[in-house]
């Protein structure tokens, strides 16, 4: 049988095993909105904790991680940087949220937001802008898995039916499941690709050097190792500067835990403690990208010169022998590893387009919860379509429009911030600030050689955010006594 | 505030600092190589299990705790 059709098979189970771990917990749930959004609110630690960790690494962890790495050197640090702190502000809003979410029945992050500033607008526009964002994100693991698959398959799978058959899975157990099919089978998957990248961050350094030692000493002796100082190299493979390196790891850490999706976990967690534990545990998780970047380094002085570091990873998998049940079972990992992130993402854009968009607009009676759950599926339906479109069809480039998201997510920080711990913030103030933080941010984006130091575009967009939220809040009448005294309290 | 939580929060805060400018370009040299790993990559993994021993104390000196059910944080 030839290799690349072992490779398959491997797929192939691993695909069969998600989608049996996706289905299966779907006939335990309720078939309401929040059975559907937030698993009627019994997620366990160890699902929370996957979903959690799954979710953020995507399979840019798996190609952009080492591929990084492989053409910035220290710079790739950051990714490892901005979890070490990211996680930490979940710890206290993540089991506020959630027992506020028990009591009045919250399952998204800007129900929780529109409560508290008594503000459709803000809803809305949370909406809007998340859906926006993860489309082109669901785009890039879509582009992904297929890309790996056509890849190993040696050009006998193309890319859109790669994409289309994992993809395919991942709609069915979304579809079926809701969270819960996302946590069972990110559990799955997260142990996976783990298991996956430790070996392959020992395997092969020791194979290519003799060891991890060996391999930094040659970095370091060649021409290259200037890349081995932090802050590394920039995109260009100059030296980074420090503003670069600094601002982006802190945008990324305020960002981090404001991202729709994994806030809106918090109303799926059984308990307090359960949130706080799978934050105290997420550093193990994030251990993870220490073999992910070893992986990209390997590359660097046994295969110079890849023209597309994204594509260090399956470069060496053809390039060095290896047997090839690892390949199949490494090629299943980075599957894995983009369906468990497209999984959360395809889910939760589905349940914020009809939660905090399209509901606004329905009262309560004409769009009840049977209907709202049927809208839900229906839109993860299109999302996905729609996602699989620009994934195989059109040539749009969206990988500009994803850098400028985390500029853009963090500036929910200062609202939900404020929510919980400053009276006398106003619906109108978060509003303005939302809306002058994501101007900037864009605006930066777009003219970077505008800001007036080269920070990066988010924290210009932040302090634009702040400003204008105590500004505005000041200048408004306090939002009522009742509704803040609930969230303060919380 | 009380004092645990101010405790935590200087640490946090010193961490991050430890991550980005002004405490990591002191540390950002490939030699000494720990482990195997230059010392810029050593320090950032060192950071972040110190993190991870911050929040495992703050969870488990966590008074609300105590109490099988939780009701502030």
């Amino acid at each position: 049988m030839e290799d690349w059709i072992i490779i398959l098979i491997f797929c192939g189970l691993y695909l069969l095993i998600s989608l049996a771990m996706g289905i299966i917990p779907g006939l335990k749930i309720s078939s309401s909105v929040t059975g559907f959004v937030a698993g009627d609110r019994k997620m366990n630690l160890l699902i929370l904790y996957f979903v959690l960790g799954a979710s953020i690494f995507s399979s840019f962890a798996f190609l952009g991680g080492p591929g990084w790495a492989y053409s910035r050197g220290a710079a790739a640090f950051y990714i490892i940087a901005y979890g070490t702190t990211g996680m930490i502000p979940f710890y206290f809003f993540g089991p506020k949220a959630r027992r506020l979410g028990e009591k009045f029945g919250y399952v998204t992050q800007a129900e929780l937001l529109e409560d508290r500033y008594n503000s459709k607008m803000l809803s809305v526009l949370l909406a809007v802008l998340s859906v926006i964002v993860f489309i082109p994100y669901l785009t890039l693991q879509m582009k992904g898995a297929g890309y790996v698959i056509s890849t190993i398959s040696e050009g006998h799978i193309p890319v859109w039916l790669g994409a289309a058959v994992a993809y395919g899975v991942v709609l069915i157990y979304v579809f079926f499941s809701g969270v819960m099919g996302v946590g069972w089978t990110n559990t799955f998957q997260g142990l996976f690709m783990m298991v996956i990248a430790w070996f392959l961050g020992i395997y092969l350094p020791n194979e290519l050097y003799g060891g991890v030692g060996e391999m930094f000493n040659q970095i370091a002796q060649s021409d290259m190792s200037t890349m081995l100082s932090a802050p590394g190299l920039n995109s260009s493979g100059e030296p980074w500067n420090w503003w670069g390196f600094s601002s982006a790891v802190l945008i990324s850490a305020i960002g981090f835990s404001m991202w729709p999706h994994l806030f809106m976990r918090a109303f799926a967690a059984n308990s307090d403690k359960t949130v706080k534990l799978t934050v105290v545990l997420y550093p193990t998780f994030q251990l993870f990208l220490v073999p992910i970047l070893i992986i990209g380094f390997s590359a660097v002085i046994a295969f110079p010169g890849i023209e597309q570091a994204d594509t260090v990873v399956p470069y060496l998998l053809t390039q060095i022998d290896l047997p090839v049940a690892i390949v199949g079972l490494v090629v299943a990992g980075t599957l894995a590893a983009s369906m468990s992130s497209g999984d959360a993402i395809l889910h939760s854009a589905a349940s914020i387009g009809v939660r905090d968009g399209i509901a606004k607009f329905f009262t309560k009676e004409s769009l009840n919860d049977e209907r709202q759950h049927r809208l839900i599926r229906i839109l993860v339906i299109i999302i996905s379509l729609v996602a699989y479109y620009f994934a195989v069809i059109s040539d749009v480039s969206i990988v500009a429009l994803l850098l400028g998201s985390y500029g853009g997510v963090a500036q929910i920080f200062p609202p939900v911030f404020c929510m919980f711990y400053w009276r006398r913030a106003t619906g109108k103030g978060a509003l303005a600030g939302l809306v002058g933080g994501i101007l900037f941010t864009i605006l930066f984006l777009t003219y970077p050689e505008l800001r007036p130091l080269p920070l990066h575009e988010g924290i210009w967009g932040l302090i634009v955010n702040v400003l204008l939220l105590t500004g505005v809040s000041l200048g408004t009448e306090p939002e009522s006594q009742q509704r803040v005294e609930r969230y303060i309290n919380a | 505030m009380t004092t645990r939580k101010k405790i935590f929060l200087v640490i946090i805060l010193l961490i991050q600092a430890s991550i980005i400018w002004p405490i990591y370009p002191f540390f950002s040299n490939i030699y000494p190589l720990i482990l195997g790993v230059p010392f810029s990559f050593a320090w950032v993994i060192l950071m972040l299990v110190l993190s991870f021993l911050t929040v495992l104390w703050y969870y488990l000196s966590d008074p609300t705790l105590k109490n099988s059910e939780s009701q502030t944080s």
